[in-house]
């Protein structure tokens, strides 16, 4: 009975994709090594039992994470199963199986650069030093002439109601936090339901 | 899962701006990338297709395709630790079985085939033999190996050479029994036979392994006797007194060459062709030059010999040579050679080509050495260079000229350096290393094991000054920064080797390069025995001593830099500077001076000593920590100069937890397998003046990344297991072999409550022995953290198989808003500081870990790791953080924490490296630079790789895409509006006042 395996696959060869020389195919991280030969399949040997992780690195693409369980059989070969890996999560959870032998797809390209910034209209808009130059121009000549043409006794209430206003400032901080934790609401009885109910 | 990942963008990307990407066009600006190779093991010609190129394998497992013309890199594969290049064949030397220039390479009992850009085309192996030889013929391609039983029977395989498929049933070839340790075997082949040589005992033989003839080539025992195959059907043997060329030609042995030598000369030899004509060199060399003499085969008078001066830094031995000619005049005649000072030369008859630095790969330390300002260079131009007598003998009005004149003289001196200042870059000479005005440029001063030591200019990269000063016996073993640049005097490094029975300790100018000697003080010293450690006292702080410096006369000399110490296996202590000065120095602060000793990753212990007078200095061991039997250290952090801005964390609640800020904290991991082969890593804070044990954690199940490592020898080299700490935090990294390897008795895996918290954290106590003062703290989450101390409960490992990240952060105290109120720290007053911990997953292996820093460390700080995939990549602290809570609690969102999540995402705009591949990453250093937003950060192990961080984005400078024009034009606007208002203003007052 043998209790030790192969583990066969390839990466995809997409047009739109070329096969980096220099991809490597890691088991665990790193504990045992594959070339990528030039059609892109890759072999490791005398894989022993148990549950393995199998990884791509490449520093064009992102490839998934795979999860290998070697099982012993009793009258023949150990068989291999592949499935998804889900970042992050124990063994005890397994993602979707995957056909074996292994045929490994380029998820993504690495984009490695952030987008340079192209003119935007809109964006010197939000410039604050525009935005205030424009309403003081709005004070300054648009304003008097609205006020202008209103009653004398419009403008006496008016004025009155800006006093009455004491200003509130929202609490910027928390409903940042509350957003960023936004899986969950039920300690977070914030800005959401609120933005429903003025929706409302 | 999707939303998983859309979440945690959000986190990084929008919200809290950890990301400090780079644009594409920025690339090359800031940082620069040396691709390197190593030093080379064997070194080939392809001519196979029109362009001539070099195949080189090196000893860092590099497999490289060079230009032949300018030496740059075509193509190279960095095989994997295990992989160890045995041989390589090109087209040109063997076999003319490729058309397009294509390697064969013999890897780690792998035959390789690479294709012209690098890529594998196909491999091939035999679990039975272990493969000595791969040659070819038209059709075929043969590999030898010899049967890994007793018997050591040699077979033979035939493959196809396209395919590397095989294309007979292996042939027992066993007329012979071969036995790798006495015998050496060399295949010799010509279009129809094949031959091996080999010795056996003191007769070496020629056989044809088709027909049974054999013949005895030479007598001679095999120690004095190498044998070299040279082309197809010609091989060499040299012994002591001689070289000899043989010829194998229809079944005959031919002496086709024979020299006699002289037994200390240096001979290498390589063998050549044009068309069907072959051509030998022989290369003598010595200290001052190499002597090329190159044959036509069969004829006795060389056809012309040219000679080479200076072929290697400071007597260094050739290594390999390798030739190739283009025609039979010396013109074209390309000579490369590899000497064991690290470079690769290629020569055109006798003028250099290209040069390769491969010392660069073989790095032992480095250090960061700022330069000085050239406004405060011109103080070499001193005020009044005279002693205090002197001003007071003279009369007043030569007083006056005097200094009349050393203004002049400063103002001529300032003048040129701020002429240097603004066209730096016409200069050559070694003057213009001068600060520039972000203090981006500095030196990197490599040191090389083999004492090549290196200053590299980081902002071009290129090599400021190179010095040997090694002696091939000697090893360098450290490389510490004596004094940093200090007004006129320029920065000094102590460079430390030792051979086997003595330490030798220089100090270079770090500008130049230049032996340093100041007053009476040696620039070297050579110690009669090995120093167990040379380390550098804090017996100068830095700043405010710097500028007593500046009026210091030649009495204060002793001041002029730190003092070194030695310790020898009888832990005496010895001054370097050794003056009376620097013993009284020494001696006015002996109270504060404890230190620790460790042989670092490997050993099995830490032990503290502090320093006494009994008539000289010695060490008085304090106190020791000592592994258990089958446990090493495998990691230990460095205590670097931490600067603080900030004492504590403020909380949500405006309470404030105060960092545990000691300059005495040390971390290191320790490694244990137990007899059931269990794992247990463990992470441990002492106190290096007291010995005790702040804290101390246990992760069962992780370890090193490679099972079969054997723990007992471990040498700490590409461990996965790695440790830093700044501030008061400490990050470690290992791998984690899941409950397979865990020692849990009880084995209940709880399943996850969170579906995104796939772990929980993994902290116990362990019991600590021989340590005194063993304080230990199970580590909860205080009142703030409620929700951690719920995971502390459930101790179980993981069940998976992965990288993971730990972090540590140390406060002073387990209450917020308590903190010990002496002025100065202690370490024999300092309570029980009270640790967090929390582990995170990651998605990739780790084979180095630094960390950014900062000029007054208030921007925030990056971790920086070397990943697998040769990448750098940077983390940023507050997403390694030990208080990021399960559930926020509202104050834990006013703190604006990050909730905790298991496993770190693999950000590409974090990689600081791009897309470029740094292969090989051992260490990462990193040095503040004037501003305050900016870090330098390098990188070197196989290729060395620099850049510089903006953890926080550059708050401090303009960033480059501001728009000044739209400044100025808002600037131009406004005045011109101001004008016209001014006119309208004055036009309406006027109206006013006439009304």
């Amino acid at each position: 009975m043998k209790n030790k395996v192969t583990i066969e696959g390839s990466l995809a060869k997409d047009d739109d994709l070329y096969l980096d020389a220099s991809t490597r195919i890691l088991l665990n991280y790193g504990e045992r090594t594959a070339y990528l030969k030039s059609d892109g399949s890759f072999k490791f040997e005398n894989v022993s039992l148990g549950i393995h992780t199998l990884t791509a690195s490449s520093t064009l693409h992102y490839y998934d994470v795979i999860r290998i369980d070697v099982e012993e059989n009793a009258n023949s070969e150990p068989s291999v199963k592949a499935s998804l890996s889900i970042p992050g999560a124990t063994f005890d959870r397994r993602g979707p199986d995957l056909v074996y032998p292994l045929e490994l797809k380029a998820r993504h390209k690495y984009d490695y650069f952030l987008p340079r910034p192209t003119f935007n209209f809109f964006d010197l808009l939000k410039n604050p030093m525009l935005l205030m130059s424009l309403f003081s121009l709005f004070m300054m000549f648009i304003l008097p002439k609205l006020t202008a043409n209103m009653d004398p006794e419009d403008l006496k209430e008016l004025q009155g109601k800006q006093i009455n206003t004491t200003p509130s400032l929202p609490d910027v901080g928390g409903g940042l936090a509350n957003w960023l934790s936004g899986a969950d609401s039920s300690s977070s009885p914030s800005s959401p339901k609120k933005l429903e109910k003025k929706k409302k | 899962m999707r939303l998983i990942y859309f979440n945690s963008y959000l986190i990084y990307f929008i919200l809290l701006n950890l990301s400090v990407g780079l644009f594409e066009d920025q690339t090359g600006l800031a940082d620069w990338h040396k691709t390197l190779i190593g030093t080379a093991k064997f070194i080939n010609y392809d001519r196979s297709n029109k362009k001539t190129k070099l195949i080189v394998s090196t000893n860092k497992n590099v497999i490289a395709s060079l230009n032949h013309k300018d030496g740059s890199i075509l193509w190279r594969q960095h095989l994997d630790e295990q992989d160890i290049i045995l041989k390589t064949a090109t087209t040109d030397d063997d076999m003319k079985l490729y058309p397009n220039g294509e390697v064969l390479s013999l890897v780690n009992n792998q035959v390789q085939r690479y294709g012209k850009s690098g890529n594998i085309i196909w491999t091939w192996t035999n679990k039975s033999v272990s493969i000595h030889h791969i040659f070819g013929s038209s059709k075929k391609l043969v590999v030898l190996g010899t049967s890994q039983a007793e018997d050591y029977e040699l077979k033979y395989f035939t493959l196809n050479p396209v395919m590397g498929t095989p294309i007979a049933d292996e042939r027992l070839l066993d007329t012979f029994k071969y036995d790798p340790s006495e015998t050496k075997l060399l295949d010799v082949q010509n279009e129809k036979e094949l031959w091996i040589v080999w010795s056996n005992v003191n007769l070496i033989f020629a056989k044809n392994v088709d027909g049974n003839a054999e013949k005895v080539v030479l007598k001679a025992s095999l120690e004095e006797v190498t044998i070299r195959k040279l082309s197809a059907s010609h091989f060499s043997l040299t012994t002591k007194g001689s070289i000899q060329l043989f010829d194998l030609r229809n079944g005959e042995i031919v002496t086709e060459l024979e020299f006699s030598i002289n037994e200390n000369d240096k001979v290498n030899h390589a063998l050549t062709a044009i068309k069907d004509k072959y051509y030998f060199a022989k290369i003598i060399t010595s200290e001052q030059n190499a002597q090329i003499e190159v044959f036509e085969v069969g004829s006795k008078n060389p056809l012309y010999n040219i000679q080479v001066t200076n072929p290697f830094e400071g007597g260094n031995a050739l290594e390999i040579a390798q030739l190739v000619l283009f025609n039979t005049e010396s013109t074209g005649l390309r000579l490369v050679m590899s000497g064991n000072d690290g470079l690769i030369k290629m020569y055109k008859g006798e003028a250099i080509l290209w040069i390769r630095e491969e010392y660069l790969t073989e790095i032992a330390t480095a250090e960061f050495i700022e330069l000085p300002k050239a406004g405060l260079f011109s103080e070499e131009h001193d005020e009044l260079n005279e002693s205090v007598e002197e001003t007071e003998k003279i009369s007043p009005l030569t007083r006056y000229f005097r200094r009349w004149s050393s203004q002049l003289l400063k103002l001529q001196a300032y003048l040129k350096a701020g002429n240097l200042l603004f066209k730096s870059e016409e200069t050559s000479e070694t003057n213009n290393f001068f600060r520039d005005a972000f203090g981006f440029k500095k030196l990197i001063v490599f040191a090389t094991k083999r004492g090549m030591i290196v200053a590299i200019d980081t902002l071009s990269g290129d090599v400021a000054w190179r010095r040997y000063v090694g002696a091939s016996t000697m090893e360098v073993k450290q490389l510490s920064l004596v004094r940093s640049s200090v007004i006129k005097f320029p920065p000094v490094i102590l460079i430390v080797a030792e051979n086997t029975k003595e330490t030798v300790l220089r100090r270079l100018n770090a500008i130049t390069g230049a032996d340093y000697t100041f007053g009476d003080i040696p620039s070297s010293v050579k110690l009669p025995f090995l120093a167990t450690q040379v380390f550098k006292l804090p017996i100068e702080e830095s700043s405010d001593r710097t500028h007593i410096f500046a009026i210091l006369s030649p009495d204060l000399k002793v001041m002029s830099s730190f003092y070194f110490i030695l310790l020898n296996a009888n832990v005496q202590v010895y001054l370097f500077p050794d003056t009376p000065e620097s013993f009284s120095a020494v001696e006015e602060k002996l109270s504060f001076l404890n230190f620790y000793l460790t042989e670092g990753p490997g050993s099995k212990s830490i032990a503290g000593y502090s320093l006494i007078k009994d008539g000289n200095f010695a060490s008085v061991k304090n106190w020791e920590y000592l592994t258990e039997e089958s446990e090493v250290i495998a990691a230990l952090a460095t205590i670097g100069d931490n600067k603080v801005s900030s004492l504590g964390r403020v909380l949500g609640d405006r309470s404030v937890y105060y960092k545990y800020l000691s300059p005495n904290f040390l971390s290191f991991v320790t490694l244990k397998t137990s007899e059931s082969s269990k794992l247990i890593l463990s992470i441990n804070v002492v106190d290096t003046v007291t010995g005790s044990l702040l804290y101390s954690g246990a992760v069962d199940g992780a370890g090193l990344l490679d099972l079969d490592t054997d723990i007992a020898n471990f040498g700490g080299a590409s461990s996965s297991v790695y440790i830093t700490q700044f501030e008061n935090r400490v990050v470690a990294t290992y791998f984690n072999h899941g409950p397979e390897f865990a020692d849990v008795e009880d084995e209940t895996v709880v399943p996850p409550q969170n579906q995104n918290l796939g772990k929980e954290k993994v902290t116990e106590e362990k019991p600590r022995r021989k340590s005194k003062n063993v304080k230990q703290r199970k580590v909860k989450g205080g009142a703030e953290l409620p929700t951690s101390e719920a995971a502390s409960e459930n101790l179980v490992t993981p069940n998976t198989k992965q990288m993971e990240l730990l972090v540590l952060e140390i406060f002073e105290d387990f209450k917020p808003n308590v903190r010990l109120t002496n002025e100065t720290f202690s370490s024999h007053e300092r309570g029980n500081p009270h640790v967090l911990a929390q582990t995170f997953s990651f998605s990739h292996g780790v084979s180095s870990i630094g960390v950014t820093q900062t000029h007054n460390s208030i921007t925030t700080r990056e971790i920086i790791f070397a990943l697998g995939s040769d990448q750098i990549y940077c983390l940023n602290k507050r997403i390694l953080d030990p208080r990021r809570p399960l559930v926020p609690s509202n104050f834990d969102k006013e703190e604006m924490l990050i909730p905790y999540k298991a496993h770190i995402d693999f950000n590409p705009k974090e990689v600081a490296s791009y897309n470029l591949a740094v292969i090989g990453v051992e260490k990462i250093i990193s040095s503040p630079s004037a501003l305050e937003s900016t870090s330098l950060i390098c990188s070197y192990g196989l290729d060395i790789f620099f850049t510089r961080r903006t953890p926080s984005q550059a708050f401090d400078v303009l960033s480059e895409d501001f728009n000044r024009g739209g400044l100025i034009l808002t600037i131009v606007l406004l005045l011109i509006a101001i004008q016209v208002s001014k006119k309208k203003v004055d036009h309406k007052t006027l109206v006013e006042a006439w009304k």
